[in-house]
């Protein structure tokens, strides 16, 4: 369980929240960079952290993300036109640059210095691999850009897609660190699945499912080991690193494309999901690349147009008992992603924490929480700078591997855990 | 939750001030007789007299000097399939157990291997200790 007032912590993140006050010590993904893949292409509406945002790329190809509604009577700039660098309320005509810096108001005499005093609050828009950053705290403190491997290897390597998930962001987190669900909840999709199946690591994950779990901090949050028996005097590890304040990375399998996500608040009771797949030396494959694209291992198919997933809560996320009936799909959703959004977002928005009944191999989860707690309360107090924050503490990597019984995965895998340019994955 | 050695007792200690529906509070020791378990502010009883009617035990350890002990604890735990956990305080300074964490480690099914005074409270509250 968790105590009332730290699961509001935890979960609230709007502006004047602790933990919101945290989200902004960060860059985080804001949008997927072909939201806006041209320049003057139509204006994309961003929620996040409770703040309703406008995002834009005008004619020199400027990202821009600022407050969306105008500054003069507060109507959607969505309905703006965005042309001749800067987008125009349809309105009466005022006119903001990507900075949402006010650059004309038609009405207003021609030397007038009227605009020049209206400014919309925004923060900076930064395209890094195939994701749109942003940084919403104050521009003093901007931290350098992330470093995310995920995000620099060639554009070949990599694949990011995005949905939304009904539930607060830290249930989403949680289970992106909690490796024993996927014996069970998973179990269909390991040898189905063309991104997970044919790998010695299943076998391990299906033969042991009573797996032990060692938790050691990092530099940016924690890794979280998980370990199963394999050949005799062996341990089968998953190494599944957390990045602080939502990134995490799922132990790779086999030569298939590594994956993780981003859990990003958009309020307090959704999230956007960023998730990519990626290979740190060599091209994903047209096959590989078209599994994602159909939402096949940790991606979603997605209603067109939208990221909204077409197996959602509307519709009891296309329930097949059949399928879980003959173990196609353990719980009878299709889809690892639509497998853990169905589970929690039945949870309700923000799950009431002080009813739970955790065991000890939750320490994962335990341990997060107490590590955001203790973090946002230094912030507050102290003022002091977050881990995760230095772009060091990004480079990290998962990993899966088989070790003698007596080693340790925190002493035997750190080089394998640390990002290594040209050095392919560690993985069974 | 057992300090297993002197440097984990006061942490453990300052975790036993909280109020707990049923968590009890030890530190561990050993004589020719075998390990025994001292109930902070109580009396003292043999390991396997304690262990009755358990379903969860959570051994802290800061250094290697109690690395038998934990191993004895641990093994005695995995006979009666009580659900064992470790955590290594380490915001102490000096080696790291490195004896005590192998010692705990084929037992334990969770160990904290970078745990601070806090996880103590926050693992007792998540189980609902």
């Amino acid at each position: 369980m968790l105590r009332q007032e730290i699961n509001e912590l935890l979960t609230q993140t709007g502006p004047g929240t602790g933990m919101g006050a945290l989200f902004r010590q960060y860059w985080i993904p804001a949008l997927l960079a072909e939201e806006l893949p041209d320049n003057d292409s139509p204006p994309v509406r961003v929620k996040l952290l409770s703040e309703r945002l406008i995002a834009f790329r005008d004619s020199e190809g400027r990202y821009g993300l600022m407050d969306e509604f105008c500054a003069h009577r507060g109507v959607s700039l969505w309905f703006g036109r965005n042309e001749e660098g800067g987008l125009r309320c349809p309105y009466h005509g005022w006119k903001y640059d990507s900075t949402g810096q006010c650059i004309d108001v038609p009405s207003e005499a021609a030397d007038s210095t009227f605009c020049s005093n209206v400014k919309l609050k925004s923060y900076p828009l930064v395209k890094i691999g195939d994701v749109l950053w942003t940084y919403m705290g104050e521009s003093a403190s901007t931290p350098p850009l992330p470093e995310y491997e995920w995000v620099h290897v060639p554009a070949e390597q990599t694949f990011t897609s995005k949905r939304l998930q009904e539930s607060n962001w830290l249930q989403a987190l949680e289970g992106g660190i909690d490796s024993s669900h996927v014996s069970w909840l998973h179990s269909g999709a390991l040898d189905r699945d063309p991104l997970f199946k044919g790998n010695k690591g299943n076998e391990y994950n299906r033969n042991d499912l009573k797996p032990f779990f060692e938790v050691t901090d990092s530099d940016g949050g924690l890794f979280i080991g998980a370990r199963r028996n394999a050949e005799p005097g062996t341990y089968y590890w998953r190494i599944t690193p957390w990045v602080m304040p939502s990134f995490t990375m799922v132990p790779p399998r086999g030569d298939h494309p590594v994956h993780g996500h981003f859990w990003i608040p958009i309020d307090d009771e959704n999230c956007w999901v960023f998730t990519f797949d990626y290979l740190p030396v060599r091209a994903l494959t047209v096959e590989e690349r078209q599994a994602m694209i159909d939402g096949h291992g940790v991606h979603s198919e997605n209603i067109p147009g939208t990221y909204v997933p077409v197996r959602n809560k509307t519709n009891d996320y296309l329930m097949d008992r059949d399928a879980q009936r003959r173990g196609e799909a353990y719980s009878g959703i299709t889809g690892i992603a639509l497998q853990d959004a169905s589970l929690q977002e039945s949870m309700g928005p923000i799950v009431d924490r002080s009813k739970e009944r955790l065991v000890p191999t939750d320490s994962g989860i335990i341990k997060a929480r107490a590590k955001l707690r203790r973090t946002v309360l230094a912030l507050q107090a102290d003022g002091i700078v977050p881990p995760g924050v230095d772009p060091a503490h990004h480079r990290v990597r998962s990993a899966a591997v088989v070790l003698a019984k007596e080693e340790s995965f925190i002493d035997a895998l750190s080089d394998e855990m640390t990002v290594r340019e040209g050095v392919r994955q560690a993985t069974v | 939750m057992i300090a297993i050695d002197d440097a984990a007792v006061p942490a453990v200690e300052n975790t036993s001030l909280e109020s707990w529906d049923s968590a009890r509070f030890f530190r561990a020791g050993a004589d020719a007789s075998g390990v025994l378990l001292t109930e902070l502010g109580g009396e003292t009883t043999a390991l396997a007299t304690r262990l009755d009617g358990v379903d969860a035990v959570i051994m802290i350890v800061t250094d290697d000097s109690g690395a038998h002990i934990a191993a004895t604890i641990g093994a005695a735990c995995s006979a009666r399939s009580i659900m064992t956990a470790g955590i290594v305080l380490a915001d102490f300074e000096g080696t790291e157990p490195r004896a005590a964490v192998a010692a705990l480690r084929p037992f334990a099914r969770v160990l904290i291997a970078s745990g601070v005074e806090d996880d103590l409270n926050a693992m007792l509250v998540a189980i609902r200790a």
